[in-house]
């Protein structure tokens, strides 16, 4: 390292102008991109990297129009983080390795749904296609057969991302044994704030203090996820914030080490509207609304940059508060 | 006008404006070549499926530079991520020099590095900064400021 007195922006440009890609990187990246475009201009969809089944697990968020919401009854007794629970399940992490080649170990987790507490369709419906997903294709041939070309599947089935035909009829039999609809294509939006107007709820991250919503994508019967931040105790605290729309066939799981690491509280916002706080005061905090018409989950992942996840419950309280409920009927 | 992805000419003549920026941008959040390869894929991809006109050149790069940004920050926190898996990505060694500045600009927070990017290499106002990236002029004022002391100090 140099000694210096000031850094100035000549510094600091001379050096990022440093960073470009040398010509085969370029070439590289050209080809995937006009591949991908190619399969686009056929409405295919484009081609996907890195598929793995814990990668597959993770991706689709669920919903489409529902209109089987039972009325939000809040028993706050019974309003625990076990009631979203869909089980554990092995999942391979990646992991790269020093020489540039890619490990994966075997990790248990646990997984809650996202979509709604036990015993609703949604959440029924979630861990049926858990199940299958659980048994399905084991050992990857059928993935492996697909590749990265188009699977010839319907963009309905996107937030699935189901890969044979096989998948997509079971989905359709999930919607249909439980009444649900398929979520469709989503849209992406790098304002947040179109996505709120697109999806017709009103500002969530209105709270008290600074919150910046980053971007999101929707789908069209409201079910939407977005990442932001809240500045908060002279940090930056970081979020993802999930709504799925009731009535709506939604798949994501959030996995988590295990529900019994977690403290688990109810509060009333300031505005009054009633969640479920969990802590583990190690990795994450969580914030669940049980919404009339919606499910609202918030995973808070604390300040990145202060190295380890430090949030008191009082600052998830404090935190919770940046966002207003309401606006997410 | 902006272009219109529908041929290879046009989005290969965009790709060649534009990659040397986007792949700055992702480098600086993710650090090592394979994911900022990712990254400036998927960043023209949503440019793609966006169905984008702009108005000029500038306005074409400042989307990209701000898709890309927000990109990596998806990126480096979707669920499956792991911190662990971005450190070890790091010792891919890049297809260039990386000196003492450059170690100190990628050490930032991220949420330093799209602001520290649109001034100090595009040469962005910090009104300008601040429409682009939908956030106060104070909070930009801040973060450039703060990265400033930063590099001072790791330098």
């Amino acid at each position: 390292m140099r000694e210096v007195d000031t850094v100035t922006n000549e510094d600091i440009r001379r050096a990022l102008l440093s960073v470009r890609p040398d010509d085969a990187a370029r070439a590289r990246m050209l080809g995937h991109i006009r591949a991908a475009a190619a399969l686009e201009r056929e409405k295919a969809p484009p081609p996907r990297r890195r598929w793995r089944r814990g990668v597959l697990l993770a991706a689709a968020l669920g919903a489409a129009a529902g209109l089987t919401a039972a009325v939000a009854a809040y028993e706050t007794d019974f309003f625990g983080l076990w009631r979203t629970d869909l089980g554990r399940t092995e999942l391979e992490i990646p992991k790269v390795e020093a020489d540039g080649g890619i490990t994966y170990r075997v990790e248990e987790r646990e997984r809650i749904s996202l979509q709604g507490l036990a015993g609703t369709p949604e959440h029924q419906a979630s861990r049926e296609w858990e199940d299958f997903l659980e048994q399905y294709d084991p050992d990857g041939t059928l993935l492996e057969a697909v590749g990265n070309g188009p699977t010839g599947i319907s963009d309905a089935y996107d937030a699935y991302l189901c890969y044979t035909p096989e998948m997509a009829e079971k989905i359709d039999g999930i919607c249909a044994k439980y009444g649900l609809r398929l979520l469709g294509p989503a849209t992406v939006e790098e304002d947040v704030r179109t996505l709120f107007a697109r999806t017709g709820t009103g500002d969530v991250c209105a709270g008290s203090g600074s919150n910046t919503p980053w971007s999101g994508y929707w789908y069209r019967d409201g079910t939407f996820l977005f990442e932001g931040a809240v500045e908060q105790s002279g940090g930056t605290v970081d979020y993802q914030f999930s709504r799925a729309v009731k009535g709506s066939f939604g798949s994501t799981p959030l996995y988590l080490s295990g529900i019994e690491d977690y403290e688990q509280w109810s509060y009333t916002t300031e505005n009054g509207v009633e969640l479920l706080l969990a802590n583990d005061h190690a990795s994450k905090a969580l914030i669940i609304a049980d919404r009339e018409r919606s499910f609202v989950t918030v995973n808070v992942l604390g300040d990145w940059s202060a190295g380890t996840f430090q949030m008191s419950d009082r600052d998830v309280e404090d935190f919770a508060e940046a966002f207003d409920f309401t606006a997410v009927p | 006008m902006g272009p219109d992805l529908s041929t290879d000419g046009e989005l290969t003549d965009i790709y060649n404006r534009q990659v040397d920026a986007v792949y700055r941008v992702c480098y600086a959040f993710m650090k090592n070549p394979a994911d900022t390869e990712d990254l400036v894929q998927e960043t023209f991809l949503k440019l793609l499926t966006s169905g984008r006109r702009f108005d000029s050149q500038d306005h074409e790069r400042a989307w990209l530079i701000v898709t890309a940004s927000n990109a990596c920050k998806d990126a480096l926190k979707h669920w499956w991520r792991r911190r662990e898996d971005l450190e070890a990505c790091q010792a891919q060694a890049p297809p260039f020099e990386v000196d003492g500045v450059l170690s100190a600009v990628l050490a930032l927070p991220d949420r330093y590095k799209d602001v520290v990017y649109l001034h100090c290499c595009e040469g962005y106002s910090t009104p300008e900064i601040a429409r682009l990236l939908h956030c106060p002029q104070s909070t930009v004022r801040n973060r450039l400021a703060r990265a400033r002391r930063m590099l001072e100090k790791s330098l």
